[in-house]
Order: C-alpha cells, then sequence, then structure tokens
C-alpha cells in the first residue's frame, strides 16, 4: 500500500511538471544566440521583441534562464543577462514572454532581505506575496501630485532644524567616501521606528559589501526596525545587470505603499555605483560613451528613477515615497558628472566634508552648502519656532571663525557671536544611532538659541544638553508631550524650558569656575 | 571606417531580386553575385542567418513560406498534411514549402522550424525541460 501510494504521488507530481511546462505548444516565435558573454547575448531573430521585455534562453542544461531585451538593432538584439551565463552557449533558443521585468510587492516583503528580482537572501523562505509592480513605472503626473507639506524627521538635529525635509521630497545626501552619509540614512529609518511614524523604510544596496549589508540589518533588528524595513541587497560580485535593476527594484516596492495611501521612505545607496554599473552594461551593449564614457542617458537613468517619489494628492490617497539618493564625490568634487546631475534632479542636498569629519563634527554637514529646497513648508511648527536664527547665528560664526584665536583682541559682539556659534555648534553634534525625538530638539535648540547654555564651557554642552532634556523628561511629561505634538511652543512652554536650562547652565558654569580656581 | 551594411537590407534586395526572377538559372546567378558580395565585404561568418532572413523576406514578398521539419521517424502522408493544415493557419502562409529530416534522436514527435518561429513537440525537448526542473 505505501508503495501505491508513493507512486501515486510520484505520478501526480510528473502530471503536474509537465503541465507547468510550455501550456501552449504552439508556433511561437524564438530565436538564436549568436553570441555570448559578460554577461550579454547578442541574438538573432525576434524581430517583434520590445525594449526591456523579458526573454527565456534555453541554456544548455535545459534550464531557462531570464534575459531583458536592451538594445534592439535592425540585425540582432543586444539582452542583458540575469544569472548564470556560463550555461549559455552560441546557437541556444532564446523565446519571448510578452511581458515586463517585475517583482513582488507587498507588506509580505516587509521585514525580509531580497535581490533586485525579489528572491529572498535571509534564509526565512520564500516570499508568498499576492501582487507584483513593474521596474519600470511611469512617474506620477502634475496633476497626481499634491506639495510636499508633512515633514519626515530624521532625528538628527542639524537636519531637521536647518534642511528639513518632507515626505515625498528627494533630498541627496553627498560626499566623500567615510564620510557619514549611510550613517544619516541609517539614523533616518531608526527615527521612523522609535518615532513611530508607520513610514515603510527601503535601503538598497547598490554594489555594497555584504559584510556591511549584513551588519546594517543587524543594527536594524537590534533597534527594532526591520520589522518596517525592506532590503534590496546586490554586492559587488552580482551581476552589473542586478546592481543596475536594484534601485528600479525598490522603487517598485516602495511604490506600492505609496499607490495605497501609505508612506515609504527609499535610500539609493549609492547612485555612483549604479552609474558605473549602468556605464559597465551599456559599453558591454557596444552603445556610444560620452562624458568620462558614461552613456549619453545615465542623467535619465537617474531622473526617471527619482522622479518616482513624490506626495501624491488627496484624491489618489495621499500616499508619498521620499527618497534619499545617495552619491560619492571623489576629493570633495560636487561639481563632477554624476553629482552634478543628481544634484539637479533632487531637491536638495547635504554637503558632508571630510574636514568636518576629521575635527569631530559629526554628523559632517556643511550648513553653508547643504539646502532643502522645501524648506519650511516640511518642517513641524515647533522646530520651525526655534530654528529661525539658528542658520543665521552659525553662518554669522562662519564668518568670524577665523577671528577666534584673537580671541583678547575682539569687541564684545564680536566675541558673544564666536561663543554663541561654537556652543550651536558643539551642540548638532550627534552620535550615531541616536535620534532625538521633537521634542528633544526643540528643547535643545532653544536653550541654545535662546542663550541659556552661553555659560557652559564648549566642551560640556552636551553634557548640559543631556541634563536638560533627562529633567524635561522626568519632571515635565506635559511638556514633552506637547512639543512632541508638533505645534508651536507656548509662551509657557518656552518658560519652562529656559528655566530649567538656566539652572543646568548655571550648574555647568559653577563647576567651571571651581574647576578653574583649584 | 566603413559603414556595416545591413544584414536585413541586403535580404531585401536579394529577396527582391529573387522574386522577380524565377528561374533557377537567374536565381542561381543571384546566389553567385550575394556569394562576392559577401567574401568582399568579410560578412561570410552571416551566410546562414543571412538565407534565413532572405526565406523570411520571400515569405513575405511571395506568401511561400519555407519550413523545416525534423521529425524522430519519417513523416508519413496523413501526419505531412495535417502539419500543412496547422502551419497554414497559424502562420496565414499562402503555400507551405516543407523540407523533411529524420533525426532518431528527437525519440518520438519533431521540430518545425519557420525563418522566424518554431514548433517544438518532442520528446527530447520535453525530457529535457524535466531534467532541468529536477
Amino acid at each position: 500500500m505505501a508503495n501505491d501510494l508513493s507512486v501515486h504521488e510520484l505520478s501526480q507530481e510528473l502530471q503536474e511538471a509537465i503541465k507547468g511546462l510550455r501550456q501552449e505548444q504552439g508556433l511561437e516565435e524564438s530565436g538564436v544566440v549568436t553570441r555570448v558573454g559578460d554577461g550579454v547575448a547578442w541574438i538573432y531573430g525576434l524581430r517583434s521583441a520590445g525594449y526591456n521585455e523579458v526573454l527565456e534562453i534555453e541554456a544548455t542544461d535545459g534550464a531557462q534562464v531570464t534575459a531583458f531585451a536592451l538594445n534592439l538593432l535592425e540585425d540582432e538584439i543586444g539582452a542583458v543577462i540575469l544569472g548564470n551565463d556560463s550555461k549559455i552557449s552560441a546557437g541556444a533558443r532564446v523565446t519571448l514572454t510578452g511581458r515586463l521585468l517585475d517583482v513582488p510587492v507587498g507588506p509580505e516583503m516587509v521585514g525580509r532581505v531580497v535581490d533586485p528580482l525579489g528572491n529572498p537572501l535571509d534564509g526565512k523562505g520564500p516570499i508568498e506575496a499576492k501582487n507584483r509592480g513593474l521596474i519600470e513605472r511611469a512617474a506620477p503626473g502634475v496633476m497626481a501630485r499634491k506639495s510636499v507639506h508633512e515633514p519626515l524627521m530624521t532625528g538628527l538635529v542639524a537636519i531637521d532644524t536647518m534642511i528639513p525635509i518632507g515626505r515625498g521630497q528627494r533630498e541627496l545626501i553627498i560626499g566623500d567616501r567615510q564620510t557619514g552619509k549611510t550613517a544619516i540614512a541609517i539614523d533616518t529609518m531608526i527615527n521612523q521606528g522609535r518615532q513611530k511614524t508607520g513610514v515603510i523604510n527601503v535601503y538598497v544596496a547598490i554594489g555594497q559589501k555584504l559584510s556591511k549589508i549584513a551588519a546594517l540589518q543587524e543594527r536594524l533588528k537590534r533597534e527594532g526596525v526591520m520589522d518596517q524595513t525592506i532590503i534590496v541587497a546586490t554586492s559587488p560580485s552580482d551581476p552589473a545587470a542586478l546592481l543596475y535593476l536594484a534601485p528600479y527594484a525598490g522603487c517598485a516596492m516602495g511604490e506600492y505603499f505609496r499607490d495605497n495611501s501609505g508612506h515609504a521612505l527609499i535610500i539609493y545607496d549609492d547612485l555612483s555605483k549604479h552609474a558605473v554599473a549602468y556605464r559597465q552594461m551599456s559599453l558591454l551593449l557596444r552603445r556610444p560613451p560620452g562624458r568620462e564614457a558614461y552613456p549619453g542617458d545615465v542623467f535619465f537613468q537617474h531622473s526617471r528613477l527619482l522622479e518616482r517619489a513624490a506626495k501624491l494628492s488627496d484624491d489618489l490617497g495621499a500616499g508619498s515615497l521620499t527618497a534619499l539618493p545617495i552619491i560619492e564625490t571623489q576629493a570633495g568634487d560636487i561639481s563632477a558628472y554624476i553629482p552634478t546631475n543628481v544634484i539637479s534632479i533632487t531637491d536638495g542636498q547635504i554637503f558632508l566634508e571630510t574636514n568636518l569629519f576629521n575635527q569631530g563634527n559629526r554628523p559632517a554637514i556643511s550648513v553653508g552648502l547643504s539646502v532643502s529646497r522645501v524648506g519650511s513648508a516640511a518642517q513641524t511648527k515647533a522646530v520651525k519656532a526655534v530654528s529661525g536664527s539658528l542658520r543665521l547665528d552659525l553662518a554669522q560664526f562662519r564668518e568670524l571663525a577665523s577671528f577666534a584665536q584673537f580671541a583678547s583682541d575682539l569687541d564684545e559682539e564680536t566675541k558673544s557671536r564666536i561663543d554663541r556659534g561654537q556652543r550651536l555648534t558643539e551642540l548638532l553634534k550627534q552620535r550615531q544611532y541616536q535620534p532625538l525625538s521633537i521634542a528633544e530638539q526643540v528643547v535643545s535648540v532653544m536653550a541654545a538659541t535662546e542663550g541659556a547654555f552661553d555659560a557652559v564651557p564648549v566642551a560640556k554642552v552636551k553634557d548640559a544638553q543631556a541634563e536638560l532634556l533627562s529633567i524635561i523628561a522626568s519632571d515635565h511629561t506635559d511638556v514633552v508631550k506637547a512639543l512632541n505634538k508638533g505645534d508651536k511652543p507656548t509662551d509657557e512652554i518656552k518658560a519652562v524650558v529656559l528655566k530649567a536650562a538656566k539652572k543646568v547652565a548655571d550648574g555647568f558654569a559653577a563647576a567651571s569656575k571651581s574647576k578653574v580656581k583649584a | 571606417m566603413a559603414q556595416k551594411v545591413s544584414r536585413r537590407l541586403i535580404a531585401q534586395v536579394v529577396a527582391a531580386k529573387l522574386a522577380e526572377q524565377p528561374k533557377a538559372a537567374d536565381a542561381k546567378h543571384v546566389m553567385r553575385e550575394l556569394a562576392a558580395f559577401l567574401m568582399e565585404n568579410k560578412l561570410l561568418d552571416d551566410a546562414d542567418v543571412l538565407m534565413n532572413d532572405i526565406a523570411e523576406e520571400l515569405y513575405r514578398l511571395t506568401g511561400r513560406l519555407v519550413v523545416e521539419v525534423t521529425s524522430a521517424h519519417p513523416l508519413e502522408d496523413a501526419e505531412r498534411t495535417r502539419l500543412t493544415d496547422y502551419l497554414e493557419r497559424a502562420t496565414g502562409a499562402a503555400s507551405i514549402d516543407l523540407h523533411e529530416a529524420v533525426n532518431p534522436g528527437l525519440i518520438g514527435g519533431l521540430i518545425a522550424k519557420t525563418p522566424s518561429a518554431e514548433l517544438d513537440v518532442s520528446v527530447q525537448s520535453t525530457l529535457r525541460q524535466l531534467t532541468a526542473l529536477a
């Protein structure tokens, strides 16, 4: 009996497998591979193939390898292979599928690490996604959008006060290697979890080291944010085609939430590597090289990607997709080809400087060169109320900073501006993985800009800030609650904060004086 | 640098000439001219695919479709008629010109190739796909 059952089951499995093989065995248009190598197959035939259409190539072992048509020439098609090209030989049969590349999308993807084709990489089993989204899709039109008006808080004081980001905005993070670009992105993702904003994070790792991706996943798990994050991972050892597709695949996953009245944040880390991968593919497809050997349409690759990040109108559900693309510069050159391309596409940039990083100013944001074109339209009223003079104070400080060494020869007003600037600069330093809430940011900045910390030694400003925040959190929970709502601080709240700040500052000033006497 | 001549254009020109001159002697002359052209322009490697293009162009011009059929066993008359009827329905060709070959390696069934499409109902192909699934 046991044998009969197993034979019956085997027979059923065989029938299912046969059914799954080419449902309609009719006359189908086919082509043949004439040459293959470096991830590109040149195909004869398939005259009716469409641009970006998915093709299936029959490998030597009978398996089907997926490719997509990128070069539609008069005599042949250049197709980029997704997968192992070692089993494809000249003479292999190629068929059309009649469809474009798509990936699984939906809430089932959240919490998972996947490749650009949607295949899981985290060992947690297959993903049973009910929906699929096209990797290549048109961006929403003008009438489908609403202006950016809701804040997306990063939790970093320097950004939320002076370079505010809104939901639906594209804000570029640009700087040399090892200046903290990814750190800003990670802190932003952590803040969405800490503040329970409900924003889904999509982190697209383009050619990043697998060890870095693993460390990032571990950190997000530790911070309790991984369950609202999707990671699309590609390593430097993956084919250029996968690196090329990664940001578009991630965007398709983020668009699902945007189009269903949700909010998503997508980080492209980094588009410089994406441009290099696209250059490699284009050169192998024999497309004519342009400036710096990049193909002529490298701008379009990024512009059509970033245009898909948008704030939708109320009629379409008011969802949003916010993009934080990252670009790596060489020697601080933001006037190079790819950086200038992406700067012109995005709604602002956060520029990180190596000098500032080495001086200990972390995040190493250059306030002078950074900008948010959306500005205060995307800032909470609470933060807006206290950050008005911050940028001006810092700008004045930067002008006078070189005179700081001549402290004894300066007039009182100059000295006070320098002192204030030094304390504000110290206040803007922030440890990694410690984003601040709205209340914490408002209290800190209010105390500093109103002069409460002017008597505190510069080196003790962070300690004073920590003590102030601790006192407000423990003794004035009503203030914390009111500020976290985002409304403009009332005079009463301001009075409470400044009183507490003065008390803290007096303590540090007294301690400093007694130290000097001793 | 000399511009490479489009293979499709060559096929269109040759097919037009062949369609105008249906006699075998004239067709032979056209083929000799084509061989000389391919040799002079170092396009001999493209000869096979070019013939395929020419066949497709001739089909477009004359409605006569050349089909290469490879079967596991020699086709019987009834099978030949069924295949021809199917191909005429599927392609809309005015007439079908079958060129038959036998390959026992297919085990069963047949493979029919037109210049731009293929019908593969061989047992060998099905087994190969089943093996790939395993």
